[in-house]
């Protein structure tokens, strides 16, 4: 009863957010000056990028129907979205076993912990391989 | 559910097996690898002469289940609780693994990272069998994601605000 009521809570706290995002997203435009969402404040700090650097303009492309220009953005960003979200529902409600064995798959840590540290490091070299990591 | 006794299947909530009689101690899936308390016959008996027909006292609650197979439902029904030095199933202590990606890829700061190495460390931890590890491994992962997110929803805060005062008017596309 009061799982299944803060379960509830979760599911429509969920929906609204990323309702307000897609909107936010569909009204305005990240790549434009003077735009309303945050600057990454690592890269604000560092001047380097993190393994999120480009998440927002990749949204806002995805909001859009551009993959290609997502995908530019932030690629790892790109594909943990569908994975994430696998995961979040894994945590909040009981999946048929197909997807139950994809997400015990994805929910082991160590592949994720290599996959953003390496990203995190090689978006960041000039190169020509790796600077197609970096946003834009 | 199997019995553990004659393997035949029986529903999920029953107390004891339509069977054989053995009984199920807590249905969340410890049972007893105690002899059953009325053998239908002699036969069953005599295998289990050297023990006492008791029960062997519970687990304590903190006892991990132990890995039989890489059956994501071993977690909540393995088949025995004898404690095994072979690894704990993937699962059984938390990674906190979700909390730790979104940190990192949403709020863009290294605590997200932090966080995804201790995630890290609990399934590594737990494949080598170090239980106690692995929990203190999985309480500093959650703490490292609540103090990202932390950072990034007071820079968000403060960003906002400097924007709605005019300190700053653009700070760059990043």
């Amino acid at each position: 009863m009061e799982n299944a009521a803060v379960s509830r809570l979760a599911w429509a706290a969920m929906l609204l957010a990323g309702l307000l995002v897609v909107f936010l997203l569909w009204q305005f435009d990240p790549n434009q000056a003077g735009n309303p969402f945050p600057p990454c404040p690592s890269r604000w700090l560092t001047g380097l990028y993190c393994p999120g650097c480009g998440a927002t303009r990749a949204l806002h492309a995805l909001v859009h129907g551009n993959l290609e220009k997502a995908l530019s953005m932030n690629v790892m960003f790109v594909f943990a979205i569908p994975l994430v979200a696998l995961l979040v529902l894994h945590q909040l409600v009981k999946l048929p076993s197909a997807m139950v064995l994809v997400a015990t798959f994805f929910s082991d840590a160590r592949p994720w912990a290599w996959c953003l540290i390496s990203y995190a490091i090689l978006r960041n070299l000039p190169w020509y391989p790796f600077s197609l990591l970096a946003p834009g | 559910m199997r019995c553990p006794n004659c393997s035949a299947e029986t529903s999920d909530q029953a107390l004891e097996c339509d069977f054989c009689g053995h009984q199920f101690i807590d249905g969340a899936g410890t049972q007893s690898p105690a002899p059953p308390p009325t053998p239908p016959s002699g036969l069953g008996r005599a295998t289990f002469s050297a023990s006492e027909p008791t029960y062997t006292p519970p687990q304590p609650s903190y006892s991990p289940p132990p890995v039989h197979s890489d059956n994501p439902y071993s977690a909540n029904y393995p088949s025995s609780s004898r404690p095994s030095n072979q690894g704990y199933a993937k699962g059984s202590v938390p990674n906190h693994l979700v909390w730790a990606i979104l940190a990192t890829l949403c709020c863009c700061l290294p605590g997200g990272i932090v966080a995804i190495v201790y995630a890290a460390q609990v399934d590594g931890k737990l494949a080598g069998g170090d239980y106690e590890g692995a929990l203190s491994s999985s309480n500093n992962a959650k703490l490292w994601s609540w103090i990202s997110f932390g950072i990034g929803g007071f820079f968000t805060l403060i960003y906002f605000i400097a924007i709605f005062t005019g300190a700053i008017a653009d700070p760059g596309r990043y």
